[in-house]
């Protein structure tokens, strides 16, 4: 179901339904995906936000139009409109904030009422916090309701691939889809001349008096 | 209930002992050391071969230190008929030195006529558990000189063990389950000693040897054991995340380098300084065959998160300058602006990069590995 503002692919695309209490990562979470980017700032997502995610697997490219929600109440709009037609979901909650935990029944029951029998992934983020509230043991809902549970990181990254293979893999009806490398094309050709060069060096220099951003330990191994 | 019967059976055996002297040893107890000393041998080369089978590339050390526990429990449990042994290899080590004097002369006789006896007399059933008392002895003893020994009496030590089967089957039963009661003591302390795996190789065979009775509680310790297992998989899903993408194998390409890296782009605005585009996989490649450092070997700088998109794709150019700061690397590449998979209509950018590694040695590695690729003409 392609919005009216969105060009058609020839591949096939999904609508992805992102749901869960505001301040939870869910934008963030989008955002690592689609620029790479870390946005540390909040900004609370007004109505919703549809981003296009191309992933390549090896049964071909597949795409996710992530309708990012708001989370907050008063932000919240119709929020049964965002939900309609929805392929498949991802509810989100912050493992350091029991109440985001505590919500995810209600977000699943508003969910369900409006899409029926789709895959969803439970996501409770920022585990790379120390001080989380909500311990791994503890996240038992995802069992009573047939979802699938990942503890993700959108800021160390770690299992943000997991919700994409999972929902990707259902919806294909093939278990044992998995993404593949994005193709490197040939990388753009460089002429330097000498003009180009010292504006290189300028800017390294200028680079250099950048202090270095923080030394975030979540480089694994 | 093992325990108290055990006591009074040491205290009587104490008792004899005092009582008759060194030349006599309780049949009983040297029948139950044999059977201990034959069940803890049996299972250990039953566990030998299931390693072999099952762990042939691993260290079996933890099977060798308990084989050494278990003996030294059977050495403390049968203290009394290890004692008497080495009073009777100390008369047989006599024996067979040279030139014996005249009082261990009388002693020598003895003992020739002891085994003549075991030979030929009817009373066999008496004699036989001394001769199969020494089997346990020689075998849990190092020396050579009294494994030598124990060899010489192989035959005998046979005939005594169908002498004793023959003239006292009530008897084999007491010892079967006390050893059964040293299996089920040892059982517990495998787990702690072994990997999961090891544990469970060891084990098997013991349950070939264990009653009725031992068997289920065993069975209920391992499936308690595999059910806490599954709970702790299920609710500690927290494993290092394997990687989901395959590594596309493209012809022509050579990696010369490799690294995990986090990367970053300097904001247009210079007040933001450093913007975080994500954490990923960074490869050098170049053209197979190309010379090194030549612009035909195309020098590429590749950098994948863990969906396997491109964070950047970048030629290292002639001249490329860096900086090298704690564990980072600064330097300028130019990118297509827009989808860095896309290619055709799309202008050239330069950005400059900071790619940070694990730590200041990974950094300096990474800037000589660019340098030694970058084309010199």
């Amino acid at each position: 179901m392609a919005l009216p503002n969105q060009q058609t692919v020839d591949y096939p695309s999904f609508k992805l339904v992102i749901v869960g209490d505001g301040g939870t990562g869910k934008t963030t979470f989008v955002k690592r995906h689609l620029t790479g980017e870390f946005e540390k700032k909040y900004e609370p997502t007004i109505g919703v936000e549809v981003h296009p995610l191309d992933f390549f697997t090896n049964c071909g490219k597949i795409r996710f139009y992530c309708w990012d929600t708001a989370g907050q109440e008063k932000f919240g709009g119709l929020r049964d409109g965002y939900y309609i037609h929805g392929q498949c979901a991802i509810i989100m909650f912050d493992v350091t904030s029991r109440l985001t935990y505590k919500n995810v029944p209600t977000w699943h029951r508003d969910l369900c009422r409006v899409c029926e029998n789709i895959p969803i992934v439970l996501c409770g983020n920022k585990v790379d916090v120390k001080n989380r509230q909500v311990k791994a043991k503890q996240v038992t809902f995802h069992r009573k309701k047939n979802l699938q549970y990942y503890e993700v990181s959108a800021k160390s990254n770690y299992n943000f691939e997991k919700p994409f293979l999972y929902l990707a893999r259902k919806l294909a009806g093939d278990g044992n889809l998995h993404f593949v490398e994005t193709p490197a094309l040939a990388p753009p050709d460089v002429t330097i001349d000498l003009a180009a060069q010292q504006q290189h060096e300028a800017e390294l220099a200028a680079a250099a008096a950048q202090p270095l951003p923080d030394d975030d330990d979540d480089l694994i191994e | 209930m093992d325990r108290p019967s055990f006591g009074v059976h040491r205290a009587e055996s104490s008792h004899q002992h005092m009582m008759a002297g060194p030349a006599t040893l309780d049949p009983q107890r040297a029948e139950a050391a044999n059977k201990h000393v034959r069940a803890l041998n049996s299972q250990f080369a039953s566990w030998v071969q299931s390693q072999l089978q099952n762990h042939p590339a691993e260290l079996w050390e933890d099977g060798m230190r308990d084989y050494i526990s278990h003996a030294s429990e059977i050495m403390e449990k049968f203290k009394d008929v290890v004692n008497w042994i080495r009073q009777n290899k100390t008369g047989s080590a006599v024996v067979l030195s040279p030139g014996p004097p005249n009082d261990e002369k009388t002693i020598s006789p003895a003992a020739v006529d002891s085994k003549f006896t075991v030979q030929s007399s009817p009373d066999n059933g008496q004699k036989g558990p001394v001769t199969a008392a020494s089997s346990p002895a020689f075998q849990n003893s190092s020396s050579p000189n009294l494994f030598s020994f124990a060899s010489h009496q192989k035959t005998p030590a046979f005939t005594g063990i169908f002498g004793d089967k023959k003239n006292m089957p009530g008897d084999s039963n007491k010892p079967s389950f006390q050893f059964g009661a040293n299996n089920g003591f040892s059982t517990p302390s495998m787990p702690s000693i072994f990997s999961a795996s090891g544990a469970q190789s060891f084990s098997m065979p013991s349950q070939t040897l264990f009653s009725v009775n031992q068997q289920p509680a065993i069975s209920g310790n391992k499936s308690a054991a595999e059910a806490s297992g599954d709970a702790d998989e299920d609710a500690e899903p927290e494993q290092p995340s394997s990687p989901s993408v395959k590594k596309a194998e493209e012809k022509g390409i050579v990696v010369v380098y490799e690294a995990k890296c986090k990367v970053y782009v300097k904001h247009d605005d210079p007040a933001n300084g450093w913007k975080d585009i994500g954490v990923g996989q960074l490869n050098i490649r170049c053209k197979e065959g190309a010379e090194k450092a030549s612009k035909e070997s195309t020098p590429t700088i590749v950098i994948r998160n863990d969906v396997g998109k491109i964070l950047l794709n970048a030629l290292i150019y002639k001249g490329i300058k860096m900086n090298v700061k704690k564990s980072t690397v600064a330097s300028i590449f130019h990118t297509s602006d827009g989808q860095p998979s896309e290619s055709g209509s799309a202008t050239v950018v330069a950005r400059t990069y900071l790619i940070r590694v694990k730590n200041d040695e990974a950094a300096a590695k990474l800037s000589a590995a660019i340098m030694e690729n970058a084309p010199l003409e």
